[in-house]
């Protein structure tokens, strides 16, 4: 459908005629026109997949799975990409391996344990949770459960003091006000 | 009550992420170190065509009874040829030196062997890498040390360094008692 679009545009642009007679502005529209034209196919430019062709199953079902397990898995020489993203060459050999285990018949959780036996947690994407990672996991919710009851606590105590009766002035104060807002009056006179 | 310490939290933060980048900074990790998680474990089962006519298969029945260093090297890659000599030293102090040839023509690597000596026992060919992701490679060369029991002991995901020689004759000689 965007394929579509993009080509109706671009041809548009294609047949628009320079209304101008001008010899410099029409080739200077047509240049115009090229340029829009290449930044429309640059539109169709599709990402590039590090999946390679030969890589691919013929088996549908099983190469999605394969794809969603190389989602997970960590490139062990890219630091922060997926084997699924990756073009480096230990990548592709691992999503072979992937491809390979699938094909005889390991289940997606048996795959993942392969590749963790041999590469380590590493290349896990998504940590495990166990008593290493508690605190990764749950480090974030504790802290925001941590300013929550702050939160509620300084709001309550405000709401209380909104809510006591204003204590009113002693004699004595009300005095000295009186004579404050005397002398005020007085000075502005 | 609570005013009071809230007036610290901010330096307390400080001090808490100062605290973790610091032994981020000081331990001596590396965010690059990913492990070795086969030693340990039994050695996985490979079973690979010889890079020499006539040569052995290298199997995983191969590590049964006898010590072995096992080296995964390719002729393309530098650092397996600074490291060479050692591992040719050891071949000649006795210690049983294998050697997997990983994705490399067998053209390119039997010269290469022929120039820089070869202290292979037996050399297995991986074309594709397949025993690589076996053996938890991440690149070459990377060097194992497989006890008579067919457990892998130590893995250096590194070229080996005068250090680490000394390091898997020691162990080496440990494991052979």
């Amino acid at each position: 459908m965007t394929l579509g679009v993009v080509l109706s545009a671009a041809k548009d642009l294609a047949v628009g005629r320079p209304h101008a007679s001008g010899h410099n502005t029409a080739r200077s529209f047509a240049a115009l026109r090229m340029t829009l034209i290449l930044l429309l196919l640059a539109l169709l430019a599709a990402p590039a997949f590090a999946v390679e062709p030969d890589e691919v199953l013929a088996d549908k079902a099983l190469e999605l799975r394969a794809r969603a397990i190389s989602a997970e898995i960590r490139c062990v020489v890219c630091q922060n990409q997926s084997i699924d993203d990756s073009n480096a060459e230990i990548a592709r050999d691992m999503r072979r391996a992937i491809r390979d285990r699938l094909t005889k018949g390991d289940s997606d959780a048996a795959v993942v344990a392969f590749l963790r036996a041999r590469y380590g947690d590493y290349v896990l994407l998504r940590p495990p949770f166990d008593p290493r990672t508690w605190l990764l996991w749950l480090g974030g919710p504790l802290l925001l459960l941590l300013a929550a009851r702050l939160l509620y606590r300084g709001a309550k105590r405000r709401a209380a003091q909104v809510k006591a009766p204003p204590v009113d002035l002693s004699a004595a104060e009300r005095r000295r006000l009186d004579a404050l807002l005397r002398d005020d009056e007085a000075g502005r006179r | 009550m609570s005013n009071r310490w809230l007036f610290a939290l901010p330096l307390l933060m400080a001090l808490l992420l100062g605290g973790f980048f610091g032994y981020a900074l000081l331990a001596g990790r590396s965010p690059d170190d990913i492990g070795s998680p086969l030693v340990g474990k039994t050695a996985p089962a490979i079973d690979l065509a010889p890079l020499h006519e006539g040569g052995k298969r290298l199997t995983a029945a191969d590590w049964k009874g006898q010590v072995s260093v096992v080296n995964f090297f390719a002729s393309w890659c530098a650092p397996c040829q600074v490291e060479h000599p050692l591992l040719v030293r050891m071949a000649r102090d006795g210690l049983r030196v294998q050697g997997v040839n990983y994705k490399n023509k067998p053209e390119d690597a039997k010269p290469w062997l022929a120039r820089l000596g070869d202290p292979y026992e037996r050399i297995g060919v991986d074309a594709d890498g397949k025993a690589g992701v076996e053996f938890g490679l991440s690149g070459v060369p990377e060097t194992f040390v497989i006890d008579k029991s067919g457990v892998v002991r130590l893995h250096l995901r590194r070229p080996l360094t005068p250090d680490d020689a000394q390091r898997i004759r020691a162990l080496v000689k440990e494991l052979a008692k």
